[in-house]
């Protein structure tokens, strides 16, 4: 936005000015006080509940007691939540419940994922080293040169260089 | 003439005494009128809010604890209960101009305030009027509140800050950008 001129700027703070010489017609305000006090004898109108909600509750103390309530709420869900998931036996890697495991790519279908086309995947399993690292691998005795472990600190044999 | 004490005036109102309320409302009612009629541009509805403005007051007398002026706290019922109003009626603005002082009006003061040099150099003292409460239209309530109490009314910064509850800083920016906003509004009038 432009910055004001200030040319501009004086004359409508003079045009501005001239709107206090807007006036009611003539007597308008000899009879102001007493419209309003003959309304003010008048019963009030029945409030609202609202209107009594607002005026008996402070607006900032029950903001407040929202806020706390929420907040309480809040904790109490998450305990609660926290105590069932401890009451629940932890299940071994690698053996839980397949129903209950997640399928975002949608195989399970047997489709592609996003796609809907159909997957053509016969019932092949992934090798096996891949569920159990080291299954099929036939067991190799290690080689280690038994003199490797004979106790030679008894010994009072010196070792002269040849 | 008696000299004014807007404390005894007040506590004799919370009593109910009628003639404390009728003294109040005489003090006041041409300010809080006039509050009313700048934010919305119309006669008949500033009447109307004015008066609820103080029945409002008297029926609720018993909350005011004195922290601020009478007339602060009258002020701000005004303010509260206006852009209330304002809100409710946002698509239904109906201009209903009062006329100016006849000794004002005589005068070319207003007219003088027209730019030779634009187009609008014809314009009459009634259209330039109307220009201008419309512009004010344009104005959030905010805004229009903030040009009302301190270009039309006069009112000091921080009085303007306690009426509408924010420091004077924000009252100052707000003013700042009203009158940009104005500038651009009646800039055809205005160019020097």
């Amino acid at each position: 936005m432009i910055e004001p001129n200030p040319k501009e700027f004086d004359k409508l703070q003079k045009l501005l000015a001239s709107k206090k010489k807007e006036k009611p017609e003539e007597g308008f305000f000899d009879r102001f006080s007493d419209q309003v006090l003959t309304r003010l004898e008048e019963p009030a109108p029945k409030p609202t509940f609202w209107e009594r909600l607002n005026d008996q509750v402070d607006p900032l103390r029950s903001a407040a007691a929202i806020f706390a309530v929420v907040i309480g709420a809040v904790l109490l869900f998450g305990l609660d939540e926290g105590s069932n998931m401890a009451g629940t036996e932890p299940e071994p890697l690698g053996q839980a419940d397949e129903e209950t495991s997640i399928d975002p790519l949608g195989q399970r279908q047997n489709t592609l994922a996003g796609s809907g086309l159909p997957l053509n995947k016969s019932e092949a399993k992934p090798p096996r080293i891949l569920m159990k690292p080291g299954t099929g691998l036939a067991p190799l005795p290690a080689k280690v040169d038994p003199s490797f472990y004979q106790d030679k600190s008894v010994s009072n044999t010196i070792h002269t260089p040849k | 003439m008696p000299e004014w004490n807007e404390q005894e005036f007040v506590s004799r109102a919370r009593k109910g005494d009628m003639e404390a309320c009728d003294a109040l409302v005489r003090q006041y009612q041409e300010r809080i009128y006039a509050t009313v009629y700048h934010m919305t541009s119309n006669h008949e509805d500033a009447a109307d809010l004015a008066q609820e403005t103080f029945i409002k007051a008297f029926r609720k007398i018993d909350k005011f604890k004195g922290d601020s002026s009478f007339f602060t706290w009258i002020y701000r019922i005004a303010v509260n209960n206006t852009i209330n109003f304002i809100r409710s009626k946002r698509r239904r603005v109906i201009l209903s101009i009062n006329q100016m002082d006849e000794e004002w009006d005589r005068g070319e003061e207003l007219l003088g305030l027209v730019s030779k040099d634009t187009p609008r150099q014809n314009v009459d003292r009634h259209e330039l009027q109307g220009m201008l409460n419309a512009a004010m239209q344009k104005l959030s309530s905010n805004h229009r509140l903030v040009v009302t109490l301190h270009d039309v009314q006069g009112l000091p910064h921080e009085q303007i800050g306690e009426i509408m509850d924010c420091n004077t800083n924000t009252v100052r920016t707000r003013l700042h950008y009203a009158r940009k906003q104005l500038q651009a509004h009646l800039s055809d009038y205005l160019k020097p």
